[in-house]
């Protein structure tokens, strides 16, 4: 039916709405059931009458269900809230910080992709053989090894034994090297895995040995007819890896005290800062949602099957 | 995937827990050197873990501020400190014992209640679909949304990072995948023959799901099980690792590493000692799902 494809891309977006409601009320009773903020933002000196005029000022003293119906008015007119902390918006603080680790996460992900792709269509075509064990013993590591233990092992070799790469901070382009290695290395293994695993499947359906037997070269036959049909599934672990990559900032950004958003959040976590946690989480959250949405429009172009179908 | 068209009898699902236990020992028995080598080493890091008490050679959270960032004696007679002190003089030979011990307890824990919880829901979101399935799968997509770092990092502000609420933190904060692998798995399972055969003979719903559909969801949960045994350490070992996990005066793998990086420059083992160990942990786990994955599940081996 001609209505179908609109149809279900409205049902799409509607439900990516819902998540993103639930994600802010989730995130909204976590944090008022938790426990005071203000046990965090005075010294346990400050007597009873202050504490009260504080909760006043942040709102703290109605009830859960009006602050709730509160903040959600606030959300809808732009309005976050300030952040306990330094008592700026919260957009200002975050968004102030939020380049710093884009120059750390775009890269990271491209190098995750002209990595992992490349290796993961090599163990395949070469299945079996030293190259693949080779190549699936790294990517099996790279999977095992949490990133800060990858971050310090980094710190380790290059800055204190060949002292050859800065530690941390973001003055040069030097700075960059370490962190992007770090995150893309965990996600390159899994796209590696994963390549290798469907790759694998593809090659042996019945189209292929066809291809093979109608003597076409062994690349034609491994990657245009291949890897175009295996890269499906690759695409959407990229698009699920995308909020993996925003949690990994807040540990590599604190290993390499990078000045981004990841180390903003556990700032504010150690700090009690739920304003802007929640800001943070919610921003975060939407980026996952709208990088699905993508990738599920992306299925259409990858897979022409579906454009004839209208299903995304 | 290929059925048995045997007719239904009310030992199937027991039958097939049996050859599921059955096919496991078989398998053991049977498996590649990589694998045998993961089991001892699990094996002894369990035995560290557990008999910690008997092992050390001090008390673990003993201070001593004249023997502070001592180097490792290593296991000589002389020895004193066998891996020598940290920055407060305390033992980190019996330091790393705990820490191993506490890391285990809470990981293992952490997946017994994801699973538990996670598949109970995948269960219910499986057989019951309509609306319920569909609140639970929004409510599980919007776990999914959440950066699992992030989710952890503020569950355990917000809530406080006592160990039974790390346990729960870190065993529920994933409870999405878990729903999501059951529920599938359900869903398969509810249109194999032998199932709806059960249910044309008037077997209840739930009857199906407990002496049926459970049955058959055993082998891809000790999968899934052992294979986010190593995300849940890496997890726990992240959050201890930057300050919000196991606080002091507990100690983790994590909170170990996090404690040696500020004296990388002159004492990088304080750092890498308990670093390897989180990485010994969660590559033995790992080599151990992939195995029980390509013999318990092959459906699913990639």
């Amino acid at each position: 039916m001609r209505w179908e494809g609109p149809l279900l891309i409205l049902m799409r977006l509607l439900r990516a709405g819902l998540t993103l409601w639930i994600v802010i009320s989730a995130v909204f009773i976590l944090a008022r059931v938790g426990g005071d903020p203000v046990q965090y933002l005075l010294p346990p000196d400050i007597a009873g009458p202050e504490r009260e005029d504080l909760r006043r000022i942040l709102g703290l003293d109605r009830s859960i269900f009006v602050q709730y119906l509160i903040y959600l008015e606030n959300i809808a007119g732009g309005d976050f809230g300030r952040s306990f902390f330094s008592s700026r918006p919260v957009s200002d603080v975050f968004f102030e910080r939020l380049p710093a680790t884009i120059s750390l996460m775009a890269p990271s992900l491209l190098m995750a992709v002209v990595i992992g792709v490349p290796a993961g269509v090599l163990a395949a075509v070469y299945h079996n053989t030293v190259i693949d064990r080779v190549l699936m013993a790294l990517s099996f590591i790279g999977q095992s090894m949490p990133s800060f233990v990858l971050g310090i092992a980094l710190i380790l070799l290059f800055s204190l034994m060949l002292k050859i790469l800065p530690s941390s901070g973001d003055g040069s382009w030097q700075h960059y090297i370490m962190p992007i290695a770090t995150l893309s290395t965990i996600l390159a293994a899994s796209i590696a895995r994963l390549t290798r695993g469907s790759l694998l499947d593809v090659l042996n359906r019945p189209f292929i040995t066809f291809a093979r037997g109608k003597g076409l070269p062994r690349f034609s036959v491994n990657i245009t007819h291949g890897l175009r049909n295996a890269l499906l599934p690759v695409v959407t672990l990229i698009g699920m890896q995308i909020g993996a990559l925003i949690g990994g900032t807040a540990v590599i950004e604190t290993v390499f005290a990078w000045p981004g958003v990841g180390r903003l959040m556990v700032d504010s976590v150690i700090r009690g800062d739920y304003a802007l946690l929640q800001f943070g989480i919610l921003i975060l959250a939407g980026t996952v949602i709208i990088c699905n949405l993508l990738v599920d429009a992306s299925y259409l172009l990858l897979d022409p099957r579906l454009r004839s179908r209208g299903a995304a | 995937m290929s059925d048995l068209q045997l007719p239904p009898s009310r030992f199937d699902g027991a039958v097939r827990l049996h050859s599921t236990v059955h096919g496991f020992c078989a398998g053991i028995a049977r498996a590649p050197i990589s694998v045998l080598a993961a089991c001892c080493v699990l094996v002894a890091l369990i035995a560290f873990a557990t008999f910690a008490p008997l092992l050390v050679t001090h008390d673990w959270t003993q201070q001593s501020l004249l023997a502070r960032l001592s180097a490792p004696d290593g296991f000589g007679l002389q020895a004193v400190h066998i891996l020598g002190t940290d920055y407060l003089g305390r033992d980190v030979y019996s330091r790393l014992l705990y820490a191993t011990r506490t890391t285990l307890v809470i990981s293992g824990l952490g997946v017994c209640i994801g699973v538990l919880v996670g598949a109970t829901i995948g269960l219910i979101s499986g057989i019951a679909r309509g609306w319920i399935d569909n609140i639970i799968m929004l409510i599980v997509d919007a776990n999914t949304a959440i950066p699992l770092t992030l989710l952890a990092m503020a569950a355990a502000a917000f809530l406080g990072s006592s160990p039974l609420m790390l346990v729960l933190v870190v065993g529920l904060a994933d409870f999405g995948s878990y729903v999501r692998i059951v529920r599938a798995e359900v869903m398969s399972t509810n249109r194999r023959p032998f199932v709806e055969a059960a249910r044309s003979l008037g077997a209840s719903p739930v009857r199906v799901a407990a002496l049926h559909i459970l049955p058959n969801l055993v082998s891809p949960i000790i999968v899934l099980a052992t294979i986010n045994f190593s995300h849940v350490v890496i997890l726990e070992s992240a959050l201890s690792f930057l300050g919000v996990g196991v606080q002091p005066p507990s100690t983790s793998l994590g909170q170990m590493v996090g404690e040696g990086r500020n004296y990388l420059i002159s004492h990088w083992w304080l750092a890498a000692i308990p670093a390897a160990v989180i990485v010994m942990i969660t590559m033995t786990i790992s080599t151990l799902g992939d195995y029980l994955r390509d013999l318990l599940d092959p459906d699913q081996t990639k």
